[in-house]
């Protein structure tokens, strides 16, 4: 018995999920997934299957539907499943297996990281408004999404010395050389969030994310041009690499 | 009380429970665990969280066997069934009077998704019902032949029986098991966590209710519902009361605990045994042989309580191969060896002294005891912390104690030896119950017992490795550590370890609904 939500986007196979009810690991999901969903102004184009494992991280797997998402969270730590669950999905709505290895990949899990801490902090805000009741006593956990993120927040901003751009600059080549720097992608991460949690429809340009190569961007200054030039003029979606541009690089 | 009991811990268990009940199909399984341990607890609660999973719910049926004839046995489960409001739900059941009939009650209930729980199954081995295994195994048969999604959970607290119950090759149940729970006591991280929520986070008194109950829920939780205890400043008082409240005085709900644990399986010479092990806590194949010289040959009572009944530990110095002649025995079960060496002759004496003064002339042995438990519970807590990965010396062996006595001198003893071979760094530990004992005469005969060591055929090899010296003490004084640190010595107390423990990357625990019968509410 899996337990599959109403419209049948989401389920969560049975497994050793230790205390937690599927019912009320689905309802944790789906919060995540509607506050992710509704910045992005999209839904994946498949439903998704979450299971429990016992390695270290979690994933989503490629060429599958619908998407398989392994979180390597369990019990009833809500925080945890939010975070690795938002993360993946971000994977999944920036079509991730479009282009698989690039130099810029490091982006791509920074901004799933961001969609972590931006998920958390929504939450926080939402689960004391409005609980969902398969969960036993929400809004009373609410503020621990808030501590969750902040606390992470506050361990990747520890290691910046001086200002972002210029810790970018000395940064940048780590980062092209391994995507899964998790404290490097967190410091972007971290220093991003702000702006996204002010304007949530910065998101909406990152459905666009890997829809040109981006091996024809040997600099990530171009990689955010080629970024530009994707999104329609008429909309506000380019404003999103150009407050990024702002934020990370040297003017 | 300070706050209502809940279900702590058990989350792999519970997990693997709830992923059997799911899966809708046939099964049979056995959990296994001492008395007290929380067997039925975890299929309730088991059952409870698979309610929000399937709100149609799964119906159960919990029969403990009795220690009787199957006239009884059939009286009880027909009115167990009546009380979970499943006596009309299979015509056999009206007709269940003899262990055939119950056994095809069993079979129908299945049939019908419910889960059928039978405790104390161990029971069954010999006496009047020693047919059921036999009776269950064509039932079990038949119903993994059909697609039902009912099961039975058999649940037994004495290990060895139901080992020859379940998985004997001659028995009629054998290799029919779909799943087993060993349940053993809580992790050190749950303790920790009810020591919090239930008024015992000073480590003193965590350390005197360790020695008492060690990771044994119901014990717990008999410590939780004392009233008025927490306003008792002083250590000796507060543990006076508890020992009163729980052990000696009339009605006490631990009063006879001991007496029914023991009462379950050991014959004389085998409680003789366990009681020279009990007065001195630890003790060699000579000492027991000195102290109990009608029993020519302890070796095959020795060997019964070890590896069937598993009262008795048999510790080897680290590293000594198991060939090595250096064994030493003691009670494997914290509670039991509370028991055995000081509870038990307390209990006796407070039918004709006041409770009160009996419990004050425990504390001295329960203070003795403390010692021993401590070094047990450091061994176990940085083995735990080291699997949680939160540990500042990860180990890749076990951790234990080392001694040695030769014959020309220059005995050897420590408390704690702990590795890690892929850094190749060694720490040594002396534990106290008192951290003022960690004097200079102590650290000085500390150095020399650990530089005996290293001259050692087991010891030399750590001669090159980086080498970590460490005192344990449940808590140390601010400017004591202050001072032994200054001087090189690596000190930590039950808080490191409680913090290392509760320390959780993956945050918050959020709740979740207790069941009824678990909370006390039904």
């Amino acid at each position: 018995m899996d337990a599959t939500s109403n419209d049948g986007r989401l389920t969560v196979v049975n497994g050793n999920w230790g205390r937690a009810s599927l019912a009320s690991i689905l309802a944790v999901l789906e919060s995540a997934f509607r506050m992710l969903t509704s910045a992005f102004g999209a839904r994946p184009d498949a439903p998704i299957h979450i299971s429990r494992w016992h390695q270290e991280n979690p994933q989503v797997v490629f060429g599958q539907r619908p998407y398989q998402i392994f979180l390597s969270t369990g019990d009833t730590h809500w925080s945890q499943y939010v975070f690795q669950f938002s993360h993946e999905l971000c994977h999944v709505l920036t079509g991730f297996e479009r282009y698989r290895e690039h130099r810029h990949k490091w982006f791509e899990e920074s901004l799933c990281e961001l969609a972590s801490l931006f998920v958390l902090r929504r939450l926080a805000d939402d689960w004391k408004l409005q609980p969902p009741s398969a969960v036993c006593q929400a809004a009373e956990f609410a503020p621990n999404h808030q501590m969750y993120a902040l606390s992470r927040e506050q361990r990747h901003l520890a290691s910046v010395r001086g200002d972002l751009p210029s810790w970018f600059a000395a940064n940048i080549g780590k980062l092209e050389a391994n995507r899964y720097d998790r404290v490097r992608t967190g410091v972007v991460a971290a220093a991003l969030l702000p702006r996204f949690l002010q304007e949530p429809s910065l998101w909406k340009a990152c459905r666009r994310l890997n829809s040109w190569d981006p091996n024809g961007d040997p600099v990530f200054g171009g990689y955010l041009d080629s970024w530009c030039a994707g999104l329609p003029r008429n909309g506000l979606e380019f404003r999103t690499p150009e407050t990024i541009r702002g934020i990370l690089l040297i003017p | 009380m300070s706050r209502r009991w809940g279900f702590y811990g058990r989350e792999d268990e519970i997990g693997r429970l709830l992923d059997c009940f799911r899966r809708q199909r046939w099964f049979f399984g056995a959990i296994r665990g001492r008395r007290r341990i929380g067997k039925t607890a975890l299929v309730q609660q088991a059952l409870a969280t698979h309610l929000e999973d399937d709100p149609r719910g799964r119906r159960c049926l919990m029969v403990q066997l009795p220690d009787s004839t199957p006239a009884d046995f059939a009286e009880v489960f027909r009115s167990t069934a009546n009380q979970s409001g499943l006596e009309g739900l299979v015509p056999e059941m009206s007709e269940a009077r003899t262990l055939p009939a119950i056994a095809a009650a069993i079979g129908s209930l299945c049939t019908k998704g419910v889960i059928v729980a039978l405790d104390e199954f161990q029971t069954c081995l010999r006496g009047p019902l020693r047919a059921l295994p036999s009776l269950l195994q064509s039932q079990v048969d038949y119903l993994q032949d059909i697609e039902t999604e009912g099961g039975i959970i058999v649940l037994g607290s004495v290990q060895a029986k139901m080992e020859m119950l379940l998985q004997d090759s001659r028995t009629p149940l054998f290799g029919r098991t779909t799943f087993n729970l060993n349940l053993g006591p809580w992790d050190l991280r749950t303790v920790f966590h009810v020591c919090n929520l239930h008024r015992a986070h000073d480590p003193k008194r965590f350390l005197t209710l360790w020695t008492l109950f060690g990771g044994v829920p119901q014990y717990w939780r008999h410590f939780a519902e004392i009233e008025n205890i927490d306003p008792i400043p002083d250590w000796r008082d507060w543990a006076a009361e508890v020992c009163a409240s729980l052990f000696l005085r009339t009605g006490a709900p631990l009063h006879q605990e001991g007496e029914m644990l023991l009462q379950h399986e050991l014959r004389r010479t085998s409680l003789a045994i366990l009681r020279v092990v009990a007065e001195r806590t630890r003790c060699s194949y000579a000492d027991l042989r000195r102290a109990v010289p009608e029993v020519t040959s302890p070796g095959p009572y020795l060997k019964t309580l070890i590896h069937d009944l598993r009262l008795i530990r048999k510790d080897l110095p680290l590293l000594a191969g198991d060939g090595a002649r250096r064994a030493r025995y003691s009670i494997s079960d914290p509670f039991l060896r509370a028991w055995t060496a000081a509870l038990q002759h307390a209990c006796m004496a407070a039918r004709t002294r006041p409770s009160a003064e009996v419990a004050r002339l425990l504390i001295p042995r329960l203070s003795t005891l403390e010692g021993y438990a401590f070094e047990e519970l450091v061994h176990l807590a940085t083995e735990e912390v080291s699997s949680a990965g939160t540990s500042e010396f990860p180990v890749t062996a076990p951790v234990g104690g080392y001694w040695k006595r030769p014959r020309r001198g220059g005995e050897i003893e420590i408390d704690m030896i702990a590795r890690n071979e892929g850094t190749r760094r060694v720490r040594f530990g002396s534990c106290k119950r008192n951290p003022r004992e960690h004097d200079d005469e102590s650290l000085a005969s500390f150095r020399r017992h650990v530089k005996r060591f290293l001259q050692t055929d087991e010891g030399k090899r750590f001669s090159k490795w980086d080498q970590e010296w460490a005192l344990y003490s449940p808590r140390f004084p601010p400017l004591q550590r202050g001072r032994l640190e200054t001087d090189g010595w690596i000190c930590r107390d039950l808080l490191d370890f409680r913090h290392r423990l509760t320390r959780s990357d993956a945050g918050a625990t959020g709740a979740f609904v207790v069941s009824d019968k678990v909370a006390g509410r039904g």
